[in-house]
């Protein structure tokens, strides 16, 4: 009789707590949680048997936790694994697409939304969990410090110093300076050889947070009530107009349309042709291995991101999109979900960037002097901690992008870029819903939008003919039934 | 009459099991030969025929999580796809116009190459030329691009030759120079290398017949129009009719990396456009449909020229 009692608990019915000998049946009967994680593992998957890591999560979070962790298989393994009816409690995968929609639909798996309150941890990056759908934070996902954008700008400051100017506030200042980058000579060397603005033709790499100067600010906005893309916005139309205005007056790199990103980095960081190039704040160290060679007085920092007429302004936060995700079985079961968000919140936690960085004291490191670790890198490899783990603190502001490689310059002018511009980001949270409609046509649709803005900046395609290009966009992509399938994900 | 059939029928079964005895009587006797030609048939095997049940997937919603047998069966809808695209008939007038333009001047440029180096005299000069020519074939098409996109952006050597001469144009940048950067850039790369297999045809041509010609007093030119041309008839012939298989196939590096924003309207061939509906976006039976609608347009040219070719001259493929 106690036997198949036991056997129930340790079965479904788990929320009932066994009775009798409480103490040290419990004890026995911990809540099995099942974890299906993917890694890209340096040393290969981690041994399961006597793993002192994995141990110490146990005992953590008061439950049998139990992974299957693959490397490159993962997507095919969790395809699989759900095709025949088995859903992992918690689970790995991107951001909400069409092989998770049918899985909401059907309720299989459900939001951690409701779930995070109370975990303090989690409470504190509850803002960098945009990877939702109608609302819902859906996967806790690993998350970054948004900071680590690629829209910082930057600005030859030596060129300022020589033609007298200060770093541009707002869009009017951004052109003034980039007009005179161009006809004032601010290398000094007396031929025209110079323009303000970078931008690469392939992805318009640089031009987010113009848009957002604009009011651009999400993939998808609402205007009058109507979901629309962004590109449909009034914002958008301004932004385009001042960009025309911008390469009309040559303060544009003039063969930006043929420059990719590469060679674009390049005219910026190795030539020194333009003087305005919003980045990834880590351009400063290319610059410095390349210009600064050369050209030991040149100087790339960076500057606030510019205000719109409106006094828009932003550069876009770097969010993961995927993440973990919870099954409905789990989430129905106190002790298997309590266990969850432990491990979830553990992994977000200080200590736990300790145990992923360097696994536990005096088994996988040793605490050396000036809170450095030894580490046992035989065991850590073996043992793997930090693949046991889907969650992170943020890193630190001043420590996002640190090269401590190079100079002490330029590492402090990446801390400030990103320090001075850490109060202008946006999260947006449209860019992962999803529409059927438009995963069958994504690479298209970016493509067609990408070249006529190209055209448009261009001066080729007027202003007042944009309505077209977005008229034909609907036509071509069937962008009634797009827009209409976001709007039911929003 | 009965007994007549009978007869027959044995003899019958008498010669077809003869057939059979000498066949396994070659096949044992050559074995060594046979079993020479094994990995070669087994490679094709593998490699060329096996694959191409692949093509099932054209007339599938292929997923490749759920394999051939397990995806839904949907007719000619990618066929349909592609027919009733709006850009459709661009991409297959680009495709046309490049192709044809390689065909009109890049095909005649290594035959000309060819017969040119065939007339040197010092054998040292035309080894030189010959490894200077060859050499652009060793360029991938990146290098190439971006040596053009270099000379020909607004700071470039070419574009300033072209300013200076009185012309306000930015070539990358011009819709109407598009094909012709393409064509020039094929012809640069690669005219030399096709040199090869004419210049082998040149030398199969017998010594015997330009000592006759030179004995009946035929000068240099005459020597080459009617000996040497006719000579390598064949050959270009052969070569056209195979060029023509490949209309549709163009050189996807070099046009995926030339083609921007600006001259989309006139870049955008079959093989860009497949990487990007059908690669990228994970649409394999889209992809597969493309590539059956293009091999079927070069086996129809094919056999159409080589039909054309087999009655107007004795030159035919097949």
């Amino acid at each position: 009789m106690v036997l198949i009692l036991s056997a129930c608990s340790g079965g479904g019915a788990s929320d009932q707590p066994p009775a009798g000998k409480a103490g040290e049946t419990e004890k026995e009967e911990r809540v099995s949680v099942h974890f299906f994680l993917s890694s890209s593992l340096p040393y290969g998957t981690p041994t399961m048997e006597n793993n002192k890591a994995l141990a110490f999560l146990r005992e953590q979070t008061g439950a049998d936790l139990n992974f299957e962790i693959y490397e490159q298989i993962y997507e095919d393994k969790i395809r699989v694994k759900i095709a025949s009816g088995e859903i992992p409690d918690v689970f790995e995968w991107g951001k909400v697409d069409d092989f998770l929609i049918p899985l909401i639909q059907a309720e299989a798996i459900v939001p951690f939304e409701p779930y995070i309150e109370g975990y303090a941890n989690l409470e504190a990056q509850q803002q960098l969990y945009t990877t939702k759908y109608q609302g819902q934070i859906y996967p806790i996902p690993d998350v970054r410090n948004p900071i680590a954008s690629q829209d910082i700008p930057l600005i030859r400051q030596d060129w300022l110093d020589r033609l007298g100017l200060d770093a541009p506030t707002t869009t009017e200042e951004l052109y003034e300076v980039a007009k005179a980058f161009t006809d004032d000579d601010p290398d000094g060397n007396g031929t025209d050889d110079t323009y303000g603005i970078q931008i690469a033709g392939n992805n318009l790499d640089g031009t987010w947070s113009l848009k957002m100067a604009f009011g651009v600010d999400n993939q998808w906005m609402e205007e009058d009530g109507k979901v629309i893309p962004y590109f449909e916005s009034a914002g958008y139309r301004d932004y385009l107009a001042y960009m025309q205005r911008l390469f009309r007056e040559g303060a544009i790199d003039p063969d930006f349309a043929v420059t990719d990103h590469i060679l674009a980095q390049n005219k910026v960081v190795v030539e020194g042709r333009a003087g305005i190039f919003m980045h990834y704040a880590t351009r400063v160290y290319e610059f410095e291995d390349g210009l600064q060679k050369s050209n030991p007085d040149a100087r790339l920092v960076g500057f606030e991101a510019v205000s719109g007429p409106d006094g828009d302004r932003g550069i876009r936060a770097r969010v993961n999109e995927g993440g973990a995700y919870l099954s409905k079985d789990a989430a129905e079961n106190p002790r298997k979900l309590e266990a969850i968000m432990k491990w979830l919140d553990f992994g977000a936690s200080q200590a736990g960037k300790v145990f992923r960085d360097s696994g536990l004291v005096d088994v996988h490191h040793k605490a050396g002097q000036d809170g450095n670790v030894e580490l046992n890198q035989s065991v850590f490899e073996r043992d793997s901690p930090w693949a046991f783990l889907n969650t992170a603190p943020i890193q630190d502001t001043s420590e996002v992008y640190i090269d401590r490689s190079k100079s002490e310059e330029s590492q402090n002018i990446v801390r400030e870029a990103h320090a001075m511009n850490e109060p202008y980001l946006v999260y947006d949270e449209t860019k992962t819903l999803f529409s059927e409609a438009l995963t069958s046509v994504a690479t298209e649709s970016d493509q067609y939008i990408l070249d006529r803005e190209i055209q448009a900046i261009m001066g080729q395609i007027a202003i007042e003919k944009w309505d077209d290009v977005v008229q034909e966009w609907y036509a071509r992509f069937n962008g009634e039934q797009i827009v209409q399938e976001i709007a039911e994900s929003m | 009459m009965k007994e007549a059939a009978r007869l027959h029928t044995a003899s019958f079964a008498q010669r077809r099991s003869g057939i059979w005895r000498r066949a396994g009587r070659r096949l044992i006797m050559d074995r060594y030969m046979y079993l020479l030609a094994l990995p070669g048939l087994i490679y094709y095997f593998i490699f060329h025929y096996l694959p191409m049940l692949g093509i099932t997937i054209a007339f599938q919603d292929y997923n490749a999580f759920l394999g051939f047998s397990g995806s839904d069966w949907v007719g000619f809808k990618h066929f349909e796809r592609l027919f009733s695209h709006p850009d459709f008939w661009l991409v297959f007038r680009n495709t046309m116009m490049i192709s044809l333009l390689n065909i009109v001047f890049f095909f005649p440029t290594p035959i000309a190459l060819a017969l040119m180096l065939n007339e040197l005299r010092i054998s040292l000069y035309k080894r030189v030329l010959q490894t200077l020519l060859y050499l652009p074939h060793f360029l991938s098409w990146v290098v190439i691009c971006i040596l053009t996109i270099t000379l020909m952006s607004s700071t470039g050597f070419v574009t300033h030759m072209i300013q200076w001469l009185g012309f306000d144009v930015q070539p990358l940048l011009d819709k109407s120079l598009f094909w012709g950067i393409i064509t020039i850039q094929s012809i640069w790369k690669d005219a030399g290398w096709g040199t090869i297999i004419f210049l082998a045809a040149l030398a199969g041509i017998n010594p015997d017949l330009y000592e006759a010609a030179t004995m009946d007093g035929a000068n240099r030119w005459q020597q080459m129009r009617f000996i040497t041309v006719p000579s390598i008839m064949s050959t270009i012939v052969i070569l056209l009719i195979l060029r023509l298989g490949q209309i549709l196939n163009l050189s996807f590096d070099q046009l995926y990396i030339m083609g921007n924003a600006i001259v989309r309207d006139v870049a955008e061939v079959f093989d860009t456009y497949v990487y990007k509906v059908g690669v990228v976006q994970g649409n394999f039976s889209f992809a597969t449909a493309v590539g059956i609608f293009k091999s079927v347009i070069g086996l129809l040219l094919v056999l159409g020229t080589n039909y054309l070719s087999r009655k107007t001259s004795e030159h035919s493929l097949f």
